[in-house]
């Protein structure tokens, strides 16, 4: 037999009291883990939201735990109420200044720190409230230096808490602005009756004569403006004359120039007692005589011209009469010259070949 | 038509006596171990020889799980959580895995292997030699002197195999977590205490407690469904296993519904 079997009382025995003795003592360790049998001081506070508060949040001292929140409630005056104990072992570290702050952080959640009243007195009384770091007793207690403000050690948590009193400021602007846009719209409407409303009303009728001033003005900046376009033509054109001016003083070459010269052609002409004058007269009187003869050769010569051209045709036909004669004639003195008779006969002509010659006619 | 008709309402009718059978052995037996703590004379010894073999034989296979399974959560855990900052966590996991869930179901799986078709083989063999006859014959009750011990040793061995398991998974990672991630014994414990709640505990024992009901119900009464012949044994025992998981299943899926409500 099996020595288990033969002591199983034992066994079975061993085996149910070390496992009830481990359980139990796990559950004691655990109870003294999580502070079943020591006392815990509760005190409440008020905050405008239960927002990131949850039962079972931590509450931290200089980052140690001290406390939890057990509850989360909303009241009857909408205030939300928030039911929290401090451990037994941290309940000095309360005094009658302290306060409690709720700092979120959208990553890992939120937390309550709890902030030492500065003067040492003893804990308040269980139950009784403890200011929140926003409320307005907190304020008071803040700014009377009263109670000891450490620092979220969470970075993302300090950034939040400095930018929520500027988000607070932006959200009264906006609200400020809200307002005053439903009352501008009901102003617009007609619906208001306020000095808002009077402002309005005058600026509109202000409005109404601004825009008949206007049509008026618009019609005399156009009469102007069709005016000074005529003007601004004749401008135009003078300042054009003036500019060709320009040019032909501004080139030496020029005649204006040459001529407003001081020793040029006119103070010359003016200062020899006509003498150039005179040479020009007869110059000019010798050039009207030779035009006059040249006139009469150029008529001459039209009329010879024309003689030629009604006689074309017929000198033409002479012409080509007189080449066929003298190709006979030139063929008559060269057989007389070769007359076997006279000479040995007349010679064969020798084809004078093209110097010109195709490709087709070359031999291959 | 009308012969479907019949057959699916004479089935229905079959499986309604079956379960109100079912019920009303489950209500005798119940009725019995009240009886039976109140006379401690009558089966003791099968009490403590079904604890020994259902729990105190058990308990090398259930520690080998359970340390296997507490050191792949820590390893797991700790390559993965801190990467985010979570490695806290590694102990609400370690308590959820071990002592909430896989605890007991696993504890429980182990016990319907190894002891429900032991049971439902046993007892089949039993009605086959007429030994339960004898037992109405003599007068004695075959529910009180059979079926209560066994029911009462497993229901109380998968408590204490559950009860193992949850030390050697919570305390045996620690030994895995030295190897990895190596911190104090003090730091250890004080995260998992902080982390295991008192709810976390009751959750776990009355799973294993009503998890070795069933099986010791599921496998009782398979075993005494065994008629004539020895072919219905392994038949028995096979029934047994799969309604004793079907029904842990559904059972553990209830009870952490009503945790969690």
């Amino acid at each position: 037999m099996k020595l288990r079997y033969r002591f199983a009382n034992q066994v079975v025995g061993v085996f149910v009291i070390l496992a009830v003795a481990l359980t139990v003592a796990l559950i004691v360790l655990m109870g003294a883990n999580q502070r079943w049998f020591k006392k815990n001081y509760y005190y409440h506070s008020h905050f405008t939201t239960a927002s990131d508060l949850s039962a079972g949040m931590p509450i931290t001292f200089r980052g140690f735990t001290i406390g939890k929140v057990t509850a989360v409630t909303l009241q009857e005056d909408n205030n939300v109420d928030v039911e929290f104990y401090i451990q037994e072992e941290f309940i000095d570290k309360a005094n009658e200044d302290s306060l409690i702050q709720l700092v979120t952080n959208p990553l890992g959640g939120g937390q309550i720190i709890f902030h030492q009243g500065r003067m040492p007195t003893d804990p308040p009384p269980e139950g009784t409230v403890i200011p929140t770091y926003d409320s307005k007793q907190g304020l008071r207690l803040r700014e009377e230096n009263r109670t000891i403000v450490l620092r979220s050690s969470d970075p993302i948590a300090q950034a939040l808490g400095q930018i929520d009193p500027i988000l607070q400021n932006v959200d009264r602007v906006l609200v400020n602005l809200a307002v005053l846009t439903e009352d501008l719209n009901a102003a617009l409407r007609g619906e208001a009756s306020g000095p808002v409303a009077g402002m309005l009303s005058g600026a509109e009728g202000a409005v109404a004569e601004l825009e008949q001033t206007v049509v008026r003005v618009n019609q005399v900046i156009d009469d102007t403006t069709a005016q000074i376009n005529s003007l601004l033509g004749e401008v135009t054109e003078i300042t054009s004359n003036i500019e060709e001016t320009t040019a032909a003083l501004r080139d030496p070459t020029g005649l204006v120039t040459m001529l407003l010269d001081p020793k040029g052609s006119f103070a010359t002409l003016l200062d020899d007692d006509n003498v150039l004058f005179d040479q020009i007269v007869g110059i000019i009187a010798d050039l009207e005589l030779s035009i006059q003869s040249l006139q009469e050769s150029i008529a001459d010569v039209e009329k010879f011209t024309e003689y030629l051209n009604t006689t074309q045709p017929q000198l033409t036909g002479i012409l080509e009469e007189g080449r066929q004669t003298l190709d006979a004639s030139q063929d008559v003195i060269e057989s007389l010259r070769n007359n076997p008779l006279l000479r040995g006969g007349i010679p064969e002509a020798q084809e004078q070949p093209s110097t010109f010659e195709s490709i087709r006619d070359e031999e291959f | 038509m009308r012969g479907a008709i019949e057959q699916i309402g004479s089935a229905t009718i079959v499986r309604v006596r079956k379960l109100l059978y079912a019920l009303g052995f489950m209500v005798d037996v119940f009725k019995q171990t009240f009886r039976f703590t109140t006379s401690r004379r009558v089966g003791t010894h099968v009490l403590t020889m079904q604890i020994l073999f259902t729990g105190v034989e058990a308990l090398s296979v259930v520690a080998t799980i359970s340390l296997s399974l507490g050191a792949v959560i820590v390893i797991q855990g700790l390559s993965l959580l801190p990467q985010f900052g979570q490695g806290q966590l590694i102990f609400d996991i370690l308590i959820i895995v071990i002592t909430r869930e896989l605890g007991p179901l696993l504890t429980a799986v182990i016990v319907t292997a190894r002891s429900g078709t032991a049971i439902s083989t046993e007892l089949g063999n039993m009605v086959i030699s007429h030994e339960i006859e004898a037992y109405t014959v003599t007068g004695i009750n075959p529910i009180r002197h059979i079926v209560v011990p066994r029911f009462i040793g497993v229901t109380l061995s998968t408590l204490l195999l559950n009860l193992y398991f949850n030390l050697f998974g919570l305390l045996g990672s620690f030994v895995v977590t030295q190897f990895v991630n190596p911190i104090p014994l003090r730091e250890y414990l004080s995260g998992l205490l902080a982390s295991l709640s008192l709810t976390d505990v009751v959750s776990s024992v009355v799973k294993s407690i009503v998890f070795g009901a069933i099986i010791a119900l599921v496998a009782t009464f398979h075993g005494l469904q065994v008629e004539r012949a020895t072919t219905e044994i392994p038949v028995a025992a096979i029934r047994s296993v799969s309604h004793g998981i079907i029904l842990l299943i559904i059972a553990n899926a209830i009870i952490t519904l009503i945790y969690y409500i």
